[in-house]
């Protein structure tokens, strides 16, 4: 008698379900998302500074990137084309080339360190679409110590000086042959454990409160890594955007992910997102026997 | 004010009180059946110039000016009377009456506006209330009171007049508890059967409690019976539980032990469904009177909480389990002084929580174990001056011990959990206190208190005025204004979207700062004959309120300074009650009207913001029907406005930081900008009791939660119509649940 009232509670219990209720929530409006990068350029064999120009979209829409053999695919849609892309300098005033849809290059931008390079953006109308302000650094180096096997994992050791009366930001960007991740499953413990145990290489960024008597000593863990190569990239770069890679660094990582804590992006682009950077790296090829 | 005037200000008010002639009076009030003391027994003279109450451990002491009639009034039990020439020590017992049926949320005192601003739960009511599983919960009967805001749809969190999770101090036997809840936070850990008082303080702080800037929860258990030896015991869908009592020592003592185990995993497992969660938890209680003047109270309760989940496959396996209780223990001695004027407890505690998490991710193993745990001492002293002065002083001294996360690896981990050594740290807090209870006139009554407290290695006192002032306006109406200021040395890191078990208290030093919250509140309270209405506006000032920086990445924490922010909170509203009992119905309604604000530096572009659980409006109706003395009903309508939180609203593709992907990046509101939809729900419970006169007692509790089922708004889900459209629906919790439970007492 008890198990019969029991099961039919528990029946009970289970099947009752209330309807979903309908929200609507607020969407934000599409703005000019901005994108830079400062790199030496293989082909033309010239220093290139690359802007490229997408709009931010609704929550509901799911526009993940394809990425395929052939590169990375972006929905047309997001893409700026058209625009005229200005970056002004204290020497001079250039405008980019439009590459591919909502790329921007210039080939000739002279670098200059320690100065402010301002980017404006104009319509076919020459309205002022966004503008953004950053600020160029100095190319920093690292002293490479050498490559160290512990356990299953490999090391990589490097030195950073620094100057220790002066603030500095640090961007590191390690590029190595590993598998990317499959699609996120927060719900499958395996997926979970997967993403605990797993080394995870991407990028560092490094501030002051990190060196010791102006040097900075690094122990990168690359994981169970089997190959003979490893690239890496250092840059100096303002505070401003060390702090939009400080929230995408955390933004990136698992647990923040699981959390769900919010992060806002910091953004130097006036009525837009996204940040306007003119870091110069020096960028290392390190081959291991 | 000048903290030194102040005291100075104190103390000339006591001794100018002091050298009147009078008649002093003393004594224990017990249950004339059980020999159980009596807690908050009205007791005052026939003419009602002069009262008291009984104290937590049912002592009172009278002043009278002259010979008089004492009489002693409590709900449930016979008026008694006596008559009182000289000076004597009494021990009263008080007989049990009919009118133990009738209901009501908050007893008040009967001659006068309420000072301290405590609220008495009405146990008889609790037993009442319909509640999810039919599992009765002091805490969410605690909840109806307006002023007190829930967290989620069915769990016994407090959240007090804009304040967080951790700022309230719950006092189980005079030690406090850490965490009290059950089951990720749906069932608080007091066994409701073994509950003899509980008090609330939300506002006008009483001198001997700090530590916590929102709320004061403070509970005692059962002596049990003096007289004889009793069995219940009680059985329902989700737990079942057990308590015996009797005497013990030639009567000179009693004994109470309970416990109780739940089996939702059972349950749920009848339907397919895996929920691997289980609790017990076990009280026992022992008291002696060393002397007439003298007794002894030992009170333990142990109770864990074991989580064990698994996800396997032929080639994977991912095991989790967890083990988190309490374990507290207290000793406290009381003495009543010859002298017929003091009354001196003092209390020597340990109070512990404690988790331990096991994580075999494919072999990789990880074991995290946590504690937070207070050695503490405490002595109060009461001190009945005269008719018109009463004092209460005392000290406190409490270590609080930390071990957050000491991890264990063994296998392979990356970055995101890293080996922790056990980082053993604590503190010292320390507090005296002083206040003084004045009757000014028939009409005016003035609470004057001051506590020094200390959270840190250093000397320096922080000073917490409590101030109250009651005026009697006429024979039906009160007002009673309060300003009270509370310091919190120690804070519990919760994330800003959801509270776990795991979730780690530290303490409030280095650069961390206390919190601090001054309280202003002005209470209007009306009573005729039977109703029973009480209105309160309060403003609450917060500083130092701590919550993550944003983006917290962190699993295991190191160094809590490097991930906390602190920051202001406001807070203020209106809150109303009404009660009303005539005959076999009765009825209960509670109102707030409230908001609360955060602003810090580091959040929300340093703007202010909404806290997530400011809600506009919390309505609770309860209303009580007695068919006969063996069957009644009550059925009780909620409606809250919805909780707050922080959506994506766009995004944004940004090149990640080594430009060989791209990240999607999120675009929020501002934080808490947006509201769930409100939540209602109607639920019910039917009691059926025995016919009296038998040697036993049996209750059967039949009923249902959220009866017309009624989503109560919990989370966002984004839903795929078939045209492929992406729209947004609010999903919670529970729908409707019946239940039923059966008890017995012997």
């Amino acid at each position: 008698m008890k198990n019969l009232v029991l099961l039919l509670i528990v029946g009970l219990m289970a099947s009752c379900t209330p309807e979903p209720i309908d929200i609507e929530l607020p969407q934000a409006p599409s703005k000019i998302v901005v994108s830079s990068q400062y790199a030496y350029d293989t082909i033309s064999q010239q220093n290139v500074l690359l802007v490229v120009l997408t709009k931010s979209f609704s929550a509901l829409e799911n526009n993940l990137p394809v990425i395929d053999s052939t590169g990375i695919h972006i929905n047309p849609d997001l893409l700026v084309s058209g625009a005229t892309v200005e970056v002004i300098t204290p020497q001079e005033t250039i405008t980019l080339t439009e590459g591919d849809q909502g790329m921007y290059y210039a080939v000739n931008f002279s670098y200059v360190p320690n100065q402010l390079v301002k980017l404006v953006v104009k319509d076919a109308q020459n309205n002022v679409l966004t503008e953004a302000t950053t600020g160029t650094t100095q190319t920093k180096d690292f002293e490479y110590v050498g490559l160290q096997q512990k356990g299953a994992n490999k090391f990589l050791n490097y030195a950073i000086k620094d100057d220790p009366n002066t603030s500095n930001w640090y961007l590191v960007n390690y590029f190595t042959k590993q598998q990317k991740d499959s699609v996120p499953n927060y719900n499958d413990p395996r997926y979970i454990a997967k993403k605990l145990t797993e080394q995870d290489v991407s990028f560092d960024i490094y501030s002051d409160a990190d060196f010791v008597n102006g040097t900075l000593t690094v122990e990168k863990n690359l994981g169970v890594y089997n190959y003979d190569t490893v690239v890496v990239a250092i840059s100096e770069v303002t505070q401003s955007h060390y702090q939009f890679l400080t929230a995408q660094k955390r933004y990136g990582k698992f647990i923040n992910q699981l959390r769900g804590e919010i992060i806002n992006f910091p953004t130097n682009v006036k009525n837009g997102y996204g940040y306007f950077s003119a870091n110069n790296p020096k960028v290392r090829i390190l081959t291991f026997n | 004010m000048n903290p030194k005037i102040y005291l100075y200000l104190i103390v000339l008010l006591v001794f100018s009180n002091a050298n009147a002639q009078t008649i002093k009076v003393d004594g224990f009030i017990t249950d004339e059946k059980t020999g159980e003391s009596l807690i908050g027994v009205s007791v005052y003279n026939a003419a009602k110039s002069t009262g008291t109450s009984s104290n937590a451990y049912g002592y009172f002491s009278l002043v009278l000016n002259k010979p008089d009639t004492i009489c002693f009034s409590y709900m449930g039990y016979s008026l008694l009377k006596q008559y009182v020439t000289n000076e004597k020590t009494i021990r009263v017992q008080l007989v049990s009456s009919a009118a133990e049926l009738k209901q009501v949320v908050v007893k008040a005192n009967v001659n006068r506006t309420q000072l301290n601003g405590t609220q008495e739960v009405d146990l008889k009511l609790l037993n009442r209330l319909p509640v999810m599983g039919g599992e009765k919960d002091v805490i969410k009967a605690i909840q109806f009171i307006p002023g007190v805001k829930k967290g989620a749809d069915g769990t016994a969190s407090m959240l007090v007049r804009g304040g967080a999770h951790d700022q309230n101090l719950i006092l189980l036997d005079d030690a406090p508890v850490y965490n009290p809840t059950h089951l990720l936070g749906f069932f608080s850990l007091f066994n409701a059967d073994v509950i003899k008082d509980a008090k609330l303080q939300i506002g006008a702080f009483d001198a001997k409690y700090g530590g916590r800037l929102s709320s004061v929860l403070d509970i005692h258990t059962i002596d049990g019976d003096h007289n004889k030896f009793r069995v219940q015991a009680a059985t329902g869908i989700l737990s079942s539980k057990a308590a015996i009592q009797g005497p013990m020592l030639k009567g000179k003592g009693s004994y109470l032990i309970a416990g109780r185990v739940s089996y939702i995993d059972q349950v749920f497992k009848l339907v397919n469904k895996e929920l691997p969660f289980f609790f017990y938890d076990f009280n026992a209680k022992f008291n002696y009177e060393l002397s007439p003047s003298d007794k002894i109270y030992l009170s333990f309760y142990n109770g864990d909480d074991y989580l064990n989940a698994s996800a396997a496959d032929s080639n994977n396996q991912v095991r989790l389990s967890s083990k988190m209780g309490n374990q507290i223990t207290s000793l406290r001695w009381n003495h009543a002084f010859a002298n017929k004027k003091m009354f001196s407890n003092i209390t020597v505690f340990n109070s512990k929580y404690r988790y331990e998490l096991l994580g075999d991710f494919e072999g990789n193993k990880v074991a995290v174990n946590s504690y937070v745990e207070d050695l503490g001492v405490r002595n109060n002293w009461e001190h009945y001056i005269n008719p018109k002065l009463n004092l209460s002083y005392g000290f406190e001294l409490i270590e609080h011990r930390f071990n957050p996360n000491e991890t264990k690896l063994t296998g392979s981990f990356n970055d995101n959990i890293k080996e922790k050594a056990a980082s053993l740290s604590s503190i010292t807090e320390s507090a005296i206190y002083f206040q003084s209870f004045y009757k000014v006139s028939n009409r005016i009554q003035l609470n004057t208190g001051i506590r020094a407290s200390n959270g840190s290695s250093n000397l320096n006192m922080n000073f917490e005025p409590r101030l109250a002032l009651a005026y009697q306006l006429n024979q039906y109406n009160g007002f009673h204004l309060s300003y009270t200021r509370m310091n919190q040395y120690m804070f519990l890191l919760t994330g800003g979207s959801v509270v776990l078990p795991t979730d780690l208290w530290f303490a409030a030093k280095g650069n961390i700062k206390p919190q601090q919250a001054d309280q202003i509140t002005l209470k209007h309270e009306l009573k005729y004959e039977r109703l029973k209405l009480q209105s309160e506006l309060y403003y609450k000032q917060m500083k130092n309120l701590i919550e993550y920086k944003e983006g917290t990445t962190e699993f295991i924490i190191n160094e809590v300074e490097k991930l906390i922010t602190q920051g202001n909170g406001e807070a203020y509203g209106y809150d109303f009650s009404v009660n009303y009992n005539i005959g076999k119905f009765s009825f209960n309604g509670a109102y707030s009207l409230s908001w609360a604000k955060r602003k810090f530096s580091d959040l929300n572009r340093g703007e202010a913001f909404y806290a997530r659980f400011d809600r506009r409006h919390d309505l609770n109706l309860i209303v009580g029907y007695e068919f006969n003395q063996r069957i009644g009903i009550t059925g009780v309508w909620s409606y809250a406005t919805g909780s707050r939180f922080t959506p994506i609203i766009g995004q944004f593709m940004m090149p990640n930081g080594n430009y060989n992907n791209i990240d999607v990046l999120p675009i929020y509101t501002g934080r808490n900008a947006v509201q769930l939809s409100p939540s209602h729900r109607f639920d019910f419970n039917v009691v059926i009791k025995n016919k009296p006169g038998k040697s036993f007692e049996t209750e059967w509790h039949v009923g249902v939660y959220n009866a017309y089922n009624q989503t109560q708004p919990f989370r966002i889900k984004m839903i795929k119509a078939d045209d492929g459209r992406i729209s947004y629906k609010q999903t919670g919790l529970f729908g409707l649940i019946p239940h039923v439970s059966f008890q017995i007492k012997l």
